[in-house]
């Protein structure tokens, strides 16, 4: 049976600086149906949705819904033409009860003035009754477990007569029970003639729930399937195909004794589970996995800024507490972290500042100032040794590109003289030819004896920069493979091990 | 030392902007001198009003006034640096004009000289100075201290933190001057060194003496100013006050470094109590009320950012002197009270959105 087209994106171009995010991209999603959205960490996934919803300004293309041509400003105006999306992180009053959630900002009136308690009441109690979900509308939202703020969510959409509903990782917190309950409710919403786009990193579940199947890379369309006519290996081969070039330096490094060793490390307040493992001095350790496997986490409780529960830490031979990041830098530890805007850079402060920040004990005269010629020395030295381009060493470092200030924080650590470099991200959001000087630099690293261990969602930087690359999935480590003999399907089907 | 220092940039800026200015087309040209109007509407403003005022009051430049102008401001100036180390870690202190309020209190009981008849503590022999410095400056400290522990360790907001405990301040300066019978009533009858230790004067300008004080100013500054920009404590408080998380990665210890600023700040109340105590005469319960307002406009009309991590002591010094010029000014072209307060308060506004201009992102 041929069913006829809700939503139509045509050629989605969008350009970021520096980066094309989204290359020709098509989309079809037909009524009653279930249309599953897959690709890689920064396939051009949540771009893509992003440009339906308004919240990025697509640079060509068309949106067709119902074959009218539609160009959303906001997510509202796409919410009130029936276009809604059922975030990965939930954004709701946590402090005010399920209808107010709901209803909030159209609220119906009596007399034009006072809200209508009872109406909003009784047409949220409607709409759960419809859905088969279970829940007082008078609860306040963060006494309610994820799953169940999830069904809220969700009630919105329907509450708005939404003919496209998109769930963005939908069962990333949700038990299994939960997630037969959320299929279900999606069933349902298929039978009433919605279309559905399903974005998931879990195949398995893709091929339960879905009826077909559009495949991104890089930015642009791969290919629509059938769920049907599709299996996990297939998807896999699909999501990363691609060639290997040029683009990363040498391999030079060699590595020597075994000097890091890392045993049942598990975090407090994280749901980092028994993670061990050992690296060589010289040695580039990659940390493969999906985003929130764990491996920012098994770096910060390594690095002494998130809570253990319980693990040891030993560094040539000698065990280290790193309790926090002040004692992990005097024990040789250095962390780049994923996050440069928020965790990274000192945005108003300079070059100069910004670099010295982490080693300004190397700078104090007669234990009482610091010292600005040593400063400038060393920042000179940083910027040199970097190639950072900038004017000045008081220039702002908020002024600088990606690239640049990456380089500057690297530098930043190199001068506290670390043994053990944990690299969240190191080349995330920063330019091709930057990212060539950054993995030149680790490698010059790992030469001198340093150990490197690095996370990356780019499968292909881990396979060209890394001697060993280990494997997460859902907090726990899911195997290793070596650089060298393995294939991106291989480092997938670790990652989704546990989920 | 710091005047050369703005004067060689001011010259190496105007050189360098010029070379600049004549690069540019004619509707860049607009902006640069809309710009630059806007940035410096501040100075601009306050020369137009010097100059107004004395044309309408000769008086207003007179030696005796220019001095008047900097002793007032000089008195200002250390609760001014104490507080600027809290905004830079975008917090505030309402606390520090009761601290003011109570360590003016303190130093006066005890520096009261021994022949005065209602004497607080009648036994009690005329401390050294020196000692009493140093009590109001623990006392101050301690307060400071409690006010950066709770935000530190709870992650209070300061406004909250500090909002608690100058009430708490207030308590205790109540129950302090009421003491020994004293009931309440006004301390006066300083000890005569007390009074020319901080208001007597070894220099003079053309005939007007300069009290003391104004030199015990210039050393707070320059402390401040070390420990600002020479010292691990001053890099370290920026970072935080630029970042925290950042900050915290970088191996900054956040919670020794804020509880440091606001034990800093308290020891500057202190200071500031101290020297009010001597220039006021007669202290009591209501002594440093409402200090922290006029402290904390003058850092932001310095340039001290609420956004964080940013500031530098010249600016604050700069704002000391430009608030107290333009609270003078308005005596001498006698514009009454009340008048007084809406102008105030309009540039405290005007200063805020001027500095908030710089950090705004513009889509």
């Amino acid at each position: 049976m041929e069913k006829d087209v809700l939503l139509q994106m045509t050629d989605i171009c969008k350009t970021f600086p520096g980066v094309k995010a989204l290359d020709t991209v098509s989309l079809t999603v037909k009524r009653g149906t279930v249309h599953a959205l897959m690709g890689e960490n920064g396939a051009g996934k949540s771009t893509l949705m992003k440009c339906l919803f308004g919240i990025y300004g697509k640079d060509s293309g068309t949106i067709e819904l119902e074959g009218k041509e539609i160009n959303f400003k906001n997510s509202k105006e796409a919410l009130e033409n029936g276009v809604a999306m059922v975030h990965q992180e939930l954004n709701q009053a946590l402090k005010r009860n399920v209808m107010d959630n709901i209803w909030l900002g159209r609220y119906p009136k009596r007399a034009g003035l006072m809200v209508d308690e009872r109406k909003i009441y009784n047409d949220t109690k409607k709409i759960f009754e419809e859905l088969g979900i279970d829940v007082d509308p008078r609860k306040i939202m963060s006494t309610m477990p994820v799953s169940q703020r999830q069904m809220v969510e969700i009630a919105k959409a329907v509450s708005f007569n939404s003919k496209i509903i998109v769930f963005d990782e939908p069962t990333s917190s949700l038990t299994e029970e939960e997630v037969e309950h959320l299929f279900q409710i999606i069933n349902m919403l298929r039978d009433k003639g919605c279309g559905i786009i399903y974005i998931s990193h879990k195949m398995a579940e893709i091929l339960k729930i879905s009826d077909e199947v559009t495949i991104m890379r890089d930015g642009t369309y791969v290919a629509t399937k059938p769920a049907k006519d599709l299996t996990i290996d297939e998807i896999i081969k699909l999501m990363v195909g691609r060639e290997l070039n040029n683009q990363f330096p040498p391999k030079t490094n060699e590595p020597g004794e075994i000097a890091l060793e890392v045993n049942n490390l598990t975090g407090q307040y994280s749901l980092l589970n028994d993670v061990s493992f050992s690296v060589r001095k010289g040695e580039i350790i990659g940390l493969a996995g999906l985003d929130g496997s764990g491996r920012t986490e098994c770096l910060e409780n390594i690095f002494g800024i998130a809570t253990r529960k319980s693990g040891t830490i030993k560094l040539d031979g000698k065990e280290v507490l790193n309790r926090n990041s002040r004692e992990a830098i005097k024990n040789g530890f250095a962390m780049l972290t994923e996050e440069r805007r928020s965790t990274g850079i000192f945005g108003i402060l300079s070059i100069r500042e910004n670099t010295v920040i982490s080693s300004l004990k190397k700078h104090k005269k007669h234990h009482l100032y610091l010292s600005e010629k040593s400063m400038m020395k060393d920042t000179k030295w940083s910027i040199d040794a970097m190639r950072t381009k900038t004017p000045r060493q008081e220039t702002k470092i908020k002024t600088l590109s990606g690239g640049n200030q990456q380089k500057v924080i690297l530098g930043r650590w190199l001068l506290t003289d670390p043994e053990v470099l944990l690299l969240d991200e190191p080349t995330r959001g920063i330019d091709v030819g930057a990212k060539y000087e950054i993995y030149q630099l680790i490698l010059d690293l790992a030469n001198r004896g340093k150990i490197v261990i690095m996370v990356s969602s780019e499968m292909p930087e881990l396979l060209g920069v890394c001697d060993r690359i280990l494997v997460m999935s859902g907090g726990r480590l899911a195997g290793e493979v070596d650089a060298t003999d393995t294939t991106q399907e291989e480092i997938m089907a670790l990652a989704a091990k546990y989920v | 030392m710091i005047c050369m220092g703005v004067k060689m940039n001011m010259v190496s800026n105007v050189k360098q902007g010029f070379v600049n200015y004549k690069e540019l087309d004619k509707k860049d040209k607009f902006n640069f001198w809309k710009e630059a109007l806007i940035n410096n509407a501040l100075y601009i403003l306050l020369i137009i009003a010097v100059i107004y005022t004395y044309t309408q009051n000769q008086r207003f430049l007179t030696v005796n006034s220019i001095v008047n102008i900097v002793s007032l401001s000089a008195a200002n100036i250390p609760i001014a640096c104490g507080i600027a180390g809290c905004i830079v870690l975008t917090g505030t202190d309402l606390s520090a004009g009761r601290i003011v309020g109570l360590t003016a209190c303190i130093s006066a009981s005890l520096l009261q000289s021994a022949t005065y008849a209602t004497k607080m503590f009648p036994n009690l022999p005329v401390l050294p100075i020196p000692l009493v410095i140093l009590i109001v400056i623990i006392v101050g400290g301690i307060i400071g201290w409690v006010n950066g522990f709770f935000v530190a360790k709870f992650q209070l907001h300061p406004f909250i933190v500090t909002l608690a405990t100058q009430l708490i301040v207030y308590g205790l300066l109540l129950m302090y001057i009421m003491i020994n019978g004293n009931n309440g009533q006004p301390l006066s009858g300083l000890d005569k060194s007390f009074k020319t230790f901080v208001t007597g004067s070894v220099v003079s300008l053309f005939g007007v003496p300069i009290p003391n004080y104004v030199w015990y100013a210039c050393i707070v500054v320059a402390i401040m100013w070390f420990i600002w920009n020479k010292t691990t404590f001053g890099k370290n408080m920026f970072a935080v006050g630029s970042n925290p998380e950042a900050a915290n990665v970088s191996g900054v210890n956040v919670m020794k470094t804020t509880i440091m600023v606001h034990t800093l700040a308290g020891c500057m109340y202190g200071i500031t109590g101290f020297i009010e105590s001597a220039r006021i005469g007669s202290n009591q319960a209501n002594t440093g009320l409402n200090y922290e307002c006029d402290a904390i406009a003058a850092c932001v009309i310095g340039g001290v950012s609420f956004v964080g991590g940013t500031g530098k002591i010249r600016g604050v010094v700069l704002g000391v002197f430009l608030l107290r010029i333009i609270f003078v000014a308005l005596n001498f072209l006698s514009i009454n009270q009340n008048t007084q307060y809406i102008i105030k308060g309009l540039i405290i506004l005007i200063a805020c959105a001027i500095d908030m201009r710089k950090y705004l992102v513009r889509k």
